[in-house]
């Protein structure tokens, strides 16, 4: 591992992508508990009424 | 934004209409209480958006149950700008009680007459005229399900909702319409809005009203005190019923003319009552289910579809050679279409992952890190759990047919019959149901039973009805068994799960009625829908909502874990990549966990690498999914035990002639050395465990405060006094594994004597109040 300097940069890139995916996976689990926020089945229907309004608001102004 | 509300009775067509309305895909079900929450969306077809508010099925707005409670604040507290009425047009004396109630409100009201397609087609007649004269608000007859004059609807409903309207009484008791119109001038007087509602319901002693007003209740205390009904004595509330019932009766009896029926004596009996007759039947309803069900599962998981090739049926061996070998049939007979999607999906994913492994190893060099990581843990481990998703879907779409063509709601009448006797109610059922689909939903739904134990009885056995995620476990381990012992029905072994799960869920139910959370079961009414043929928008909206959910789980949570547990696989203490995994900090967690499995089959009994299946089943808490994932992250240490002569060679010879795509399970068979019945005890412990994270959560919140430990312990127990006691039961099947069969029973049997005398002793200390 990290020891042929011709594929070093991909290891590298790699290991970065992988730890951003975990961090961001983990840490948005971590905060949605935290904050009483909808995880899973319940979170893909707050979502989608939340882009129902969305549109709304980018069609008509508050 | 203009506001409308639908309200109606349960299973009258809410979320049917609100989807059609909004586009969204909102759970429909052929059964009553699927929507037990309100939910939003967004009409856009008039000159103004409106929101649309779906509100959970109620029969009055009583605050009976907590349907009632949602729909009837909402109505009053949030000030809908309409509320859209939805009256079945094959039950509307029934649906009008609701109506009635609706009108006392100062709220603009549009009823709309639904199902008239149903109702056209038993050769009734509606007069739409009629009954909005009467009802004083406007009427229109729709179909949500073939979305026939929606527009119609929505226009009038927001003409409707563009004048004020004052609530309208139909009581017209003298008496009680005297003390009505007191009360009534009293809450004007208090300035509360609404006061024609909050008067009536004050009158039917309405236990919100009687904690809200106390000071009106003497007027009601005192008028009681003058009235003895013939009938009801002083009992307002039957009084009110009544007079409701009355004025529905004589007023909207003839807004229907029903087809003429030749003999007046013969009770009219529709297609829908006949076909209940058989499939309702008290002795055949229950094995016409267990058929429909195994043929689910037999056209799901069949590698023998109807078992021909067992009765010796030849096949055409045309495509031997080519890369469809396998794929429509095998040596074993033709495969079910679940299995042909599966090899379908198996055989692409195999493509793509020999490719990129290919590519890498052309980049990087052999035996490159990356190339393990990229190949063997991320995309193998990935692919493994989306191959699943075909025959997810498969299975999915003959229970949303099931439920749709209404179905289920008969399986929920079938087996209050059995579960009545055990303590829980039919209504307590339709959670149960659900749960096949997903533990979450279905834990939710147990809103709507009243008593306290039930809903606690109901959640603790949600997880036993085997939900999509526990299918790759099921389906995964079945295979491999049917590879490796010579098996050759894997949807026997998936049947006999799901029926395993049932049973269990029987059995604790038992339990717990009888101990901690004892209780009379609950009267169970539901209304049978009427069957219809299931509609094409209704199933790809079931099977969307499924496959979206299991392929974000598997890009997200499972992908993680897959990382995790290939990097826990790969290092040992010192951070360091090791070279053989048995010194990995996975390895070192998983060997200190398998003597706890040692009873159920799959712990200290095991070879060296027997610690992948206690690592299996603890990553199964997270994602239900991760039991497969971790075999195949971990499929290298099963090949490497394979390779390293540890194993007989006739049993590497006998892998190796197995055809492309040796499943992962097969190998961690071979070189674990676990019994056949150690597979079943594992796949049982994996039904009955600690749900998933989501389902955990959930049941804590919906679960009375401090109730949710012994919830915990309550799965603990029972997964591992199930898983135990099923491999001790089928070791004594097999001489090599019945010196394990009586020990481990003695030891089960002491584990559940010893758990009846500390419940019922923490039950005198009243320790356990659930």
């Amino acid at each position: 591992m990290f020891n042929n300097p011709q594929t070093l940069w991909i290891e590298i890139l790699v290991v970065a992508l992988v730890v951003t995916f975990l961090a961001v996976v983990l840490g948005r689990y971590i905060y949605k508990k935290v904050h009483h926020l909808p995880t899973g089945e319940c979170e893909c229907c707050h979502k989608s009424t939340k882009q129902l309004l969305k549109e709304y608001h980018e069609q008509f102004e508050k | 934004m203009k506001r409308f509300a639908l309200a109606g009775n349960p299973n009258c067509g809410k979320t049917t209409l609100f989807n059609n309305l909004t586009g969204s895909t909102a759970h429909v079900g052929n059964w009553p209480g699927v929507t037990v929450e309100k939910k939003d969306g967004v009409y856009k077809k008039l000159s103004e958006p409106i929101a649309i508010i779906d509100l959970p099925g109620i029969y009055s707005l009583s605050p009976y149950t907590s349907e009632e409670v949602i729909s009837r604040n909402y109505i009053l507290d949030e000030k809908p700008d309409c509320v859209i009425n939805i009256v079945d047009a094959t039950n509307l004396e029934r649906n009008l009680y609701l109506t009635t109630q609706l009108l006392e409100i100062d709220v603009p009201v549009v009823v709309a007459i639904n199902m008239m397609d149903v109702l056209e087609k038993a050769g009734d007649k509606l007069d739409e005229k009629l009954l909005a004269d009467k009802l004083g608000v406007p009427v229109v007859k729709i179909s949500a399900l073939e979305e026939s004059n929606l527009k119609e609807l929505m226009e009038v409903a927001y003409k409707a909702s563009q004048s004020q309207r004052t609530g309208l009484s139909i009581i017209y008791n003298k008496d009680l319409k005297h003390l009505i119109g007191d009360l009534q001038i009293a809450f004007k007087h208090k300035q509360v809005e609404n006061p024609l509602f909050h008067a009536i319901k004050l009158v039917e002693n309405d236990e919100i009203e009687v904690q809200m007003h106390p000071d009106l209740l003497p007027m009601v205390e005192d008028f009681k005190k003058t009235l003895n009904d013939e009938t009801f004595g002083d009992d307002i509330e039957a009084i009110i019923a009544d007079e409701r019932y009355n004025y529905i009766a004589t007023n909207f009896n003839k807004a229907i003319t029903h087809r003429e029926v030749k003999d007046d004596n013969k009770v009219k009996e529709n297609k829908s009552d006949r076909i209940d007759k058989v499939l309702t039947h008290k002795v055949f309803g229950l094995l016409i289910f267990a058929v429909i069900l195994f043929f689910v599962f037999h056209l799901t998981f069949a590698e023998d579809l109807f078992f021909l090739g067992a009765f010796g049926v030849p096949f055409s061996n045309s495509l031997e050679g080519t890369i469809y070998e396998g794929l429509f049939w095998s040596e074993k007979g033709i495969n079910s279409p679940g299995v042909i999607l599966f090899n379908f999906f198996d055989m692409s994913f195999a493509a793509i992952i020999e490719a990129v492994k290919g590519g890498m190893e052309a980049g990087l060099g052999e035996g490159h890190w990356l190339t393990g990581f990229v190949g063997d843990g991320v995309l193998t481990g990935l692919f493994a759990i989306l191959g699943f998703l075909p025959q997810i879907l498969v299975l999915f779409l003959f229970f949303s047919i099931m439920e749709d063509t209404g179905y289920m709601a008969r399986v929920a009448f079938i087996l209050d019959r059995i579960f009545r006797k055990f303590g829980l109610s039919g209504r307590a059922f339709i959670p149960m149901i659900m749960g096949f689909g997903c533990s979450v939903p279905a834990m939710i739904n147990t809103r709507t039973l009243a008593d306290e134990n039930e809903k606690i009885s109901t959640i603790r056995v949600i997880p036993f009805f085997s939900c999509g995620a526990k299918l790759p476990i099921l389906v995964a381990i079945a295979g491999g068994v049917a590879e490796a012992f010579g098996f050759a029905h894997v949807d026997l072994i998936t049947y006999s799960m799901y029926v395993l799960g049932i049973l269990t869920a029987i059995v604790a139910v038992l339990i717990l009625r009888n101990t901690t959370l004892k209780g009379e079961a609950a009267p169970f009414i539901m209304e049978l829908p009427q069957y219809h043929w299931p509609q094409f928008k209704s199933l790809m909206i079931h099977l969307w909502d499924k496959a979206k959910h299991f392929v974000k789980k598997a890009f997200t949570i499972i992908l993680a874990s897959t990382i995790v547990i290939w990097f826990l696989s790969n290092f040992g203490w010192n951070w360091h990549m090791v070279e053989d995994m048995q010194d990995s900090i996975l390895a070192s967690i998983g060997q200190l966990l398998q003597p706890l499995f040692t009873p159920l089959g799959f712990g200290s009994q095991l070879t060296a690498i027997g610690w992948v299946f206690a690592v299996a089943a603890i990553t199964g808490l997270i994602a239900k999914e991760n039991v497969i994932a971790t075999f195949i992250t971990l499929g290298a240490v099963a090949v490497a035990y394979i390779n390293s002569g540890a194993v007989d060679p006739a049993i590497i010879e006998a892998i190796e002639a197995d055809e492309e795509g040796i499943t992962a399970v097969n190998q961690m068979i071979q070189a674990t050395g676990i019994t056949w019945q150690g597979c079943i005890s594992f796949i049982t412990f994996n039904m009955l465990t600690i749900p998933c994270f989501a389902a955990c959560a959930t049941a804590k919140g919906e679960l009375k405060k401090g109730t949710f430990k012994y919830t915990l312990a309550f799965w603990i127990i029972a997964s591992f006094l199930g898983a135990g006691f099923t491999y001790a039961f089928l070791s004594c099947f097999s001489l090599s594994s019945l010196a394990w069969a009586l020990p481990v029973t003695l030891v089960l049997v002491i584990a559940l004597v010893s758990t009846f005398i500390t419940i019922s002793r923490l039950k005198k200390k009243n320790i356990v109040g659930a």
